[in-house]
C-alpha cells in the first residue's frame, strides 16, 4: 500500500498545473524517502487541485484564453 | 459582496487598484533586475513544458533575442499558474500547513518555515501586503501569503506582489491574479508580440497544447486512479 501511493503521488505531481517545474524536480528527487505523512498531505493537495480543474475544464481553458488574448493585443 | 461573502466597498477596491499599480512598478523594476543576471533556476526551468516552449522560439531566436526569449518564458509559465491558484483563494479552504511543508521540500529553511507558520512576512513586496492586510483583517491575508510563498507559482515576481494580487481578487476585483503572471514579462513583453509575430503564434500553439494535454490527462483512468489513492 505505502509504495503504491508513492507510484500515485509521482504521478500526481508529474501533471499537476499549480506547482512549478523545479519544485516538482525536487518533490520527485524526494518522493522515495518521503515519510508516509508528507506523502499523504502532498498527495492530498494534489488531488485537490486536480479536482479544481476537473470541475470547470471549459471555463479553465476559457480563461486561459482570455488571458493569451490580453498579452497578445 | 465577493465570493468569500465579504463586503467590498467603493473605497476598498479603489485603494486595492492603486496598491496592485503600485505592485506591478515594483515588479517590473525588479524583473528588470533580475534579468541583467540570470539565475541557474532559468536553465532549470526549461525542462518539461519550458523546453517545448523553448523549441517554438528557437528558430526566432536570432530575430527576437535572448532577453526577450526570458519574457516569453515568464508569459508561458505565467500563464499556466494562473487560474488553479484563483481557484484556491475562492475556495480558501487549502491547509496552509501542507503547503509549507511543501515549501521545504522545496529547500526552503526551517527558519524560513517557522516565520511563514508564524504568518510573518517574507519577500520584499511585504509592505504593500500589510498595508491591505490593514484594510481586510489579517487572518484571511496571512492564510494568502503562505500559500503563495509556499507554492511560488511566479518564481521572478517579489512574494508581495502574488500576494497583493490574490488579495485584491478575494475581495472581488476579477482578473488581479493576472498581474503577476503580466508583471513577470517585464516592460519588454509587448514588443515580443509586436515584432515577432510568428514567434508569438508558435509560443502561444505551444502553450495551449500543452494545457489541452494536461487537462485532458488529469481526466484520465491513470490519473483517476493515482488520485483515489489519496480519497
Amino acid at each position: 500500500m505505502y509504495m503504491e501511493k508513492k507510484i500515485a503521488l509521482i504521478q500526481l505531481i508529474e501533471n499537476s498545473f499549480l506547482i512549478s517545474d523545479i519544485l516538482k524536480k525536487t518533490l520527485l528527487e524526494k518522493v522515495e524517502f518521503m515519510k508516509d505523512e508528507d506523502v499523504e498531505k502532498i498527495g492530498k493537495f494534489l488531488v485537490w487541485e486536480r479536482d479544481v480543474v476537473l470541475a470547470d475544464e471549459e471555463g479553465f481553458l476559457k480563461e486561459i484564453d482570455k488571458v493569451i488574448e490580453g498579452i497578445t493585443e | 459582496m465577493n465570493k468569500m461573502g465579504v463586503e467590498i466597498s467603493q473605497e476598498i477596491k479603489e485603494k486595492g487598484a492603486t496598491l496592485v499599480g503600485e505592485a506591478v512598478k515594483r515588479a517590473i523594476a525588479e524583473i528588470d533586475k533580475r534579468m541583467s543576471k540570470p539565475s541557474g533556476a532559468d536553465e532549470v526551468a526549461r525542462i518539461g513544458f519550458l523546453s517545448k516552449l523553448y523549441g517554438a522560439a528557437d528558430p526566432h531566436m536570432k530575430e527576437i533575442g535572448k532577453e526577450r526569449w526570458k519574457n516569453a518564458k515568464a508569459v508561458g509559465a505565467g500563464v499556466l499558474s494562473i487560474l488553479p491558484i484563483i481557484g484556491q483563494v475562492e475556495g480558501g479552504g487549502v491547509a496552509v500547513a501542507e503547503l509549507t511543508d511543501a515549501a521545504i521540500l522545496e529547500g526552503a529553511t526551517l527558519a524560513e518555515a517557522g516565520a511563514l507558520a508564524g504568518g510573518k512576512v517574507v519577500g520584499s513586496g511585504g509592505v504593500i501586503v500589510e498595508t491591505f492586510g490593514k484594510m481586510m483583517g489579517n487572518k484571511s491575508l496571512e492564510g494568502i501569503k503562505k500559500v503563495m510563498k509556499a507554492i511560488d507559482p511566479f518564481e521572478d515576481v517579489p512574494i508581495g506582489i502574488t500576494s497583493a494580487a490574490a488579495a485584491v481578487e478575494l475581495l472581488g476585483v476579477e482578473g488581479a491574479m493576472v498581474i503577476p503572471a503580466v508583471a513577470r514579462l517585464g516592460i519588454g513583453a509587448v514588443k515580443i508580440c509586436k515584432e515577432g509575430i510568428a514567434m508569438g503564434k508558435d509560443m502561444y500553439g505551444v502553450i495551449k497544447d500543452e494545457i489541452n494535454n494536461r487537462t485532458k490527462k488529469a481526466g484520465s483512468p491513470g490519473m483517476g486512479a493515482a488520485a483515489a489513492v489519496f480519497a
